[in-house]
C-alpha cells in the first residue's frame, strides 16, 4: 500500500507533503526513513492540519538554507531557458518541483497537467511564474511534454516530471549541455544499471535501439527519462507532435545527424514514484515502452538507415564473411 | 552465435577417437529411414569434424548425419565421407549458416538437428534438443543467452534479447535460433522453408509469428567454447551481419504487428499536438 504518497490521503497534510519533500532532497538513509514513514504521515494527516504546516513550512525553510540550497546560482547561459514540467497527480510534490525550477531562473516555466483529479492545479497556480495548461482529459504519456514544447519559446528546454523534485544544481548541467551546442542531453542512468542479465526489457530495448541507431555509445540514455533537454532546433526538425512518443524522436534526432548526448546523472529509478500500471514485468507502462521502440526502430528502417554499420549486401557478403572467418 | 573451438589437447582428443572407432564397428552409415537429421556445416574443419560426427551419430539409432562441406582445402569432406557421413559438397564457401539451408534440403528426418562442424558436443548435450522436439516443441533452442554478468553488453546478445521482447518472447531471453546446437521439427521446416534458415533471427521471428512452438531446452554453454577471432580494422563483420539480419527479423515484425508491433499506445490522444 502506497498510502504514504497516495495524492487523495496524504494531500490533505502540508505535513506530509514537506516530510516527503525533505525526503526527496535528502540521503539516501533519508529514502530509508521515508519508507518506514509512509504510513506514519498519514496519522499526521488526521492529527492536526496546522501543526502540520507550520512547524514543516518553516523546518523545510531552515533546512533549505543551511544545506546551502539559497547560496546557489546558476551560471549564465546564452539562451533562454524553457522548463517544462509534466504532471498527473502530484499535488504532493509539484510546489518543490516548481521551486527548483524557479531555481534555474528560466525564461518561463510551462506546467502541463495531464488529467489531474487533485489539488495539482491549485499548487502550480501558487508559483507566479508557472504558465499552467491544464488538461482535465487525461492526454496520455508523454503527450503533455509535447504540448509543453509546442507553446514554449525558449531556445533550450528542459522537460521534467512533477513526481520529483531534483535539486536545481542536478538540472543545470542539462540545459548546459544544450546551451553549449548540444540538440538532446539524456539523463545518463548507465552508472545505475544492473548487469546486462539483471536488466528491465524497457532498458534494453534502449540499449538496442542506440546500438541499432549507431550510438552504443549512448548505452541505455532515452528521452524516454527525465530530465533530458532538447534544443529549439530539434523541435523544429523533429515537430512538436514526435515529442509524444519519445524514443521516435531520439531515432529521427539521430538519423537527422542532431547532437544527441548524456549530459548527467540524476537517480530517478530509486526516486521514481510508483502507481498503479508501472510496477512488475509485462505492466501497461513497460508494453507502451516496448511499443515505442518498436515505432522508432520502424522509423530506422523505413529511412533505409544508410549510414549506419548494420548493412545487408545480400548473399555474397555472407559468403565473404564466411571465407574471412576460415582465413581464406 | 556459431562457436569456434579446435580442441587441443591431446588427452582429451584420444579419447574422443576411441568412442567414434567403437561407433563405427556399431553402425556403418546413415540409416535409410532416418527420424533425427543431424545437419552439420563444415569449412576446413579436418580437425574435429570425425569427432563432431561420431557424437552427432550416437545421438539416435535411427539417425542421419549430413555434412555440408564449402570451401574447405583441408581434407574435411574426406574425413566426413570415411565416417559415414552423408556429404553435399561446395568448393567455394558458401556463405555463413548457409550451410543450414542446404543440410535442411536434403534432411529425411522428422526431426532437424543443427550443430557444426567446429565443435564437438558429446550426444548427451544434444540429445535433449531431439527429445524436446518429440515432446512436442516445434523449435528447440540452446538455454545460452551469451555473456550477460556485465552491464554494457555484446551487440549480438544486444539483439537476441530485443527481438524475442519485440515478439513477446522475453522468457527466451538471448536464445536465438542463431547459436547451435538446436532441434527443429519437420512441421517448422515444413512452415518455414529451408532458404531462411541461413537468417537464423528471420526464421526465429517468422517461427514466433506463425504460431510455431518454441521453447529453450537445454543449455549448452557453446560460448566458453569460443575462440576470439581477428577483427579486421577494429569492427567484426560477422557482428554487422548477424546485426542486421535481428534487423531484419523486426522489420517481419513490424510488418505483421504494425509499427507498434502490437503494442498498446496506452491512453495517448496523439491529436492534441499537431
Amino acid at each position: 500500500m502506497r498510502i504514504g504518497i497516495h495524492p487523495k490521503s496524504a494531500g490533505r497534510s502540508r505535513a506530509s507533503a514537506s516530510r516527503r519533500m525533505r525526503v526527496l532532497h535528502g540521503t539516501a538513509k533519508r529514502q530509508k526513513l521515508r519508507m518506514r514513514k509512509g504510513p506514519k504521515s498519514v496519522r499526521a494527516a488526521g492529527s492536526g492540519r496546522t501543526i502540520g504546516r507550520t512547524a514543516a513550512g518553516s523546518g523545510l525553510r531552515t533546512a533549505g538554507r543551511s544545506s546551502g540550497k539559497a547560496v546557489w546560482r546558476p551560471p549564465a547561459l546564452r539562451g533562454k531557458l524553457s522548463v517544462i514540467i509534466t504532471a498527473c497527480n502530484e499535488e504532493t510534490t509539484l510546489r518543490s518541483v516548481l521551486k527548483e525550477a524557479e531555481r534555474l531562473k528560466p525564461e518561463e516555466i510551462i506546467v502541463v497537467l495531464n488529467g489531474c483529479v487533485d489539488n495539482s492545479f491549485r499548487r502550480a497556480r501558487q508559483s507566479d511564474k508557472a504558465i499552467v495548461v491544464h488538461c482535465p482529459d487525461a492526454a496520455g504519456h508523454d503527450v503533455g511534454r509535447a504540448i509543453g514544447a509546442k507553446i514554449s519559446r525558449g531556445d533550450i528546454l528542459l522537460f521534467l516530471d512533477g513526481d520529483m523534485a531534483i535539486p536545481a544544481p542536478a538540472l543545470f548541467p542539462f540545459a548546459a549541455a544544450v546551451d553549449r551546442g548540444a540538440d538532446v542531453a539524456l539523463n545518463d542512468l548507465n552508472p545505475l544499471l544492473p548487469v546486462f542479465g539483471e536488466c528491465d526489457d524497457v532498458t534494453r530495448c534502449k540499449m538496442f535501439l542506440n546500438m541499432a541507431l549507431g550510438r552504443e555509445d549512448l548505452g541505455a540514455g532515452s528521452m524516454t527519462a527525465v530530465p533530458h533537454a532538447l534544443s529549439r532546433r530539434i523541435v523544429d526538425v523533429v515537430g512538436p507532435q514526435a515529442l509524444s512518443v519519445p524514443p521516435k524522436a531520439q531515432a529521427a534526432a539521430i538519423l537527422e545527424k542532431l547532437h544527441v548526448q548524456n549530459a548527467g546523472t540524476v537517480n530517478v529509478i530509486k526516486r521514481n514514484r510508483i502507481r498503479n500500471g508501472n510496477t512488475g514485468a509485462g505492466n501497461g507502462v513497460e508494453q507502451l515502452i516496448i511499443g515505442d521502440h518498436a515505432e522508432a526502430l520502424a522509423e530506422l528502417l523505413a529511412r533505409g538507415a544508410s549510414g549506419l554499420p548494420w548493412q545487408e549486401n545480400g548473399a555474397d557478403s555472407r559468403r565473404l564473411l564466411a571465407a574471412w572467418r576460415n582465413g581464406i | 552465435m556459431k562457436r569456434r573451438v579446435k580442441r587441443s589437447r591431446p588427452s582429451r582428443r584420444s579419447s574422443v577417437r576411441r568412442v567414434s572407432r567403437s561407433h563405427k564397428a556399431l553402425y556403418t552409415g546413415n540409416h535409410p529411414e532416418p527420424l533425427v537429421s543431424v545437419i552439420i556445416p563444415a569449412m576446413n574443419e579436418a580437425g574435429t569434424i570425425a569427432a563432431a560426427i561420431a557424437e552427432a551419430r550416437k545421438v539416435h539409432s535411427r539417425c542421419e548425419v549430413i555434412v555440408v562441406v564449402n570451401g574447405s582445402s583441408d581434407g574435411t569432406a574426406e574425413i566426413a565421407a570415411s565416417c559415414g557421413g552423408r556429404v553435399i559438397s561446395y568448393v567455394e564457401p558458401l556463405g555463413h549458416d548457409v550451410g543450414r539451408s542446404v543440410g535442411a534440403e536434403s534432411a529425411k528426418g522428422d526431426i532437424l538437428l543443427f550443430t557444426d562442424g567446429d565443435l564437438v558436443i558429446p550426444a548427451s548435450q544434444l540429445r535433449p534438443f531431439m527429445a524436446a522436439v518429440k515432446g512436442g516443441a516445434d523449435i528447440a533452442l540452446n538455454d545460452y543467452s551469451g555473456p550477460v554478468h556485465r552491464s554494457r553488453p555484446h551487440p549480438v546478445v544486444l539483439s537476441k534479447h530485443a527481438l524475442n521482447i519485440l515478439l513477446r518472447r522475453p522468457d527466451l531471453k538471448g536464445c536465438s535460433m542463431t547459436a547451435v546446437p538446436h532441434a527443429l521439427s519437420r512441421r517448422a521446416l515444413d512452415t518455414l522453408g529451408s532458404g531462411i534458415l541461413s537468417s537464423p533471427p528471420v526464421a526465429q521471428a517468422k517461427a514466433i509469428l506463425e504460431g510455431l512452438k518454441i521453447e529453450a531446452a537445454h543449455k549448452v554453454p557453446v560460448g566458453r567454447m569460443n575462440v576470439i577471432r581477428p577483427k579486421a580494422d577494429g569492427t567484426d563483420p560477422l557482428q554487422q551481419i548477424i546485426v542486421a539480419d535481428h534487423l531484419r527479423a523486426i522489420s517481419l515484425v513490424l510488418e505483421s504487428g504494425g509499427e507498434r508491433a502490437g503494442f498498446s499506445d496506452g491512453t495517448r490522444r496523439r491529436e492534441m499536438v499537431r
